[in-house]
């Protein structure tokens, strides 16, 4: 990666990349990034962590905290019950929050957990025993060096696939670099180093997603090709443009 | 028979009336966001458990005062917003990864892919970054709120959020590897 000079506007071109500028300022930023090379560098490099930063997984509570989430949930009350919303039936996992949360733990987390998704789901099924969390928007399937499922709708779509793709290093057996090279060269990306790549099964054919810079200041090219992909035989499952 | 789902509203209006099972219901409904939100804030993934309950809390003891010029959503998560604040002054005995630190060791790579490995993680390198552009980034670039919500969510003007997300993503473009600046005259100085 090449360095970039250090007189180079960098936080105007953030801020451009927030939308925090005006518009004729914008505009104007714009119009001279496409002369300077290097401005083009960073609004391309800003794209790809916010690619980065979207794809990021949130990692899980654990089942015992989500069994006191569920129990301190339980024993709390309504306003109307000054002694309940006072004292939650357990408290916290640490000694935080004073003496009077360290009465009930255990067995009573345990058992008003269990009232909790008994009452809540209407189910006397012991398990699960506490709400899970989900995501708040469903994502792209990643299972860490596991083939990323997704669609191609996705693809263009969802800036985490971007991210896992920028993020991914597994190029599978693209990994040999004459064999990425020559793979390169048959999809129209000859001398071009992938910002990084991953296994993918997209709509259920595998493949290797290859994350790409281009020449537009934000863009990204995500290209899905075969596994068997290689000088002299390409097979582009999908190319798509992301950013701006 | 199959009951229409309660709104946000409805179970929090419904708490307040005195229904004893509506406020888990509503926290449960949004056990997930809040998680999220602490975990990818703190770094830390004990103290976002802890966030997350005392957000709990504290939603139940305001829960009277909620006056509805946001979605109950927006609120909540405002709660766990202010909740992390509160638990990073708590937490300065632990400190970030100073700025100049994480720099120096930050390779100069030839190789995009094979030099991934040296470079921060997303969560380290949030831990570099001031708590306002944090919170910033998390919500906007991590969680996908609106600007304008996330603006709403930390009671600041759209636009600070921006210039917030702004210098957020730039430290992290940099710890992240996806950014080098001025490197070839820091290695010339640094002979």
């Amino acid at each position: 990666m090449t360095p970039i000079p250090p007189q180079t506007p960098i936080e105007l071109l953030a801020e451009l990349d927030a939308g925090a500028l005006d518009d004729a300022r914008a505009e104007q930023l714009r119009q001279d990034a496409r002369k300077h090379p290097e401005w083009a560098m960073v609004l391309s490099a800003l794209t790809t962590t916010r690619a980065r930063l979207a794809a990021a997984p949130v990692p899980q509570p654990s089942p015992e905290q989500t069994a006191r989430w569920a129990a301190t949930l339980a024993g709390l009350g309504t306003p109307h019950h000054r002694g309940d919303t006072a004292r939650p039936a357990v408290g916290c996992r640490r000694h935080r929050y004073g003496p009077r949360w360290f009465g009930a733990l255990g067995a009573v987390a345990a058992a008003a957990a269990l009232a909790l998704v008994i009452v809540i789901g209407g189910s006397v099924t012991p398990a699960p025993v506490a709400p899970t969390p989900v995501p708040a928007e469903p994502g792209p399937v990643d299972t860490g060096r596991a083939p990323l499922v997704l669609s191609r709708d996705r693809l263009a779509t969802d800036t985490r696939v971007a991210g896992s793709g920028v993020a991914g290093r597994d190029l599978g057996p693209l990994t040999d670099p004459g064999r990425l090279a020559g793979c390169l060269t048959e999809v129209g990306a000859r001398g071009v180093s992938p910002l990084g790549g991953r296994g993918v099964l997209l709509d259920g054919r595998p493949g290797v997603l290859l994350a790409l810079p281009t020449s537009v200041p934000g863009r990204i090219r995500l290209l899905v090709v075969a596994p068997g992909c290689a000088a002299g035989h390409a097979e582009v499952l999908a190319d798509v443009l992301v950013g701006r | 028979m199959t009951q229409a789902a309660r709104s946000d509203h409805d179970l929090l209006t419904a708490h307040l009336a005195g229904d004893r099972l509506a406020f888990a219901e509503l926290m449960q409904r949004h056990t997930g966001r809040l998680w999220a939100v602490a975990v990818q804030t703190l770094s830390n993934r004990s103290d976002a458990e802890d966030v997350v309950q005392e957000a709990f809390l504290r939603a139940h003891r305001a829960a009277a005062t909620f006056r509805g010029d946001a979605s109950v959503r927006t609120w909540l998560i405002r709660i766990v917003a202010n909740t992390c604040i509160d638990r990073a002054r708590r937490s300065r005995a632990r400190p970030a990864i100073p700025m100049s630190a994480a720099l120096d060791e930050l390779p100069a790579p030839s190789d995009p892919i094979g030099d991934r490995d040296l470079r921060l993680d997303v969560a380290q390198a949030l831990a570099a970054l001031p708590m306002d552009q944090r919170l910033a980034v998390v919500l906007v670039d991590m969680q996908g709120y609106p600007t304008a919500e996330a603006a709403t969510m930390l009671r600041v003007p759209v636009g600070t959020v921006k210039s917030r997300c702004a210098r957020g993503r730039t430290r992290l473009a940099v710890l992240l590897g996806d950014l080098r600046i001025g490197a070839t005259a820091s290695a010339g100085e640094q002979r």
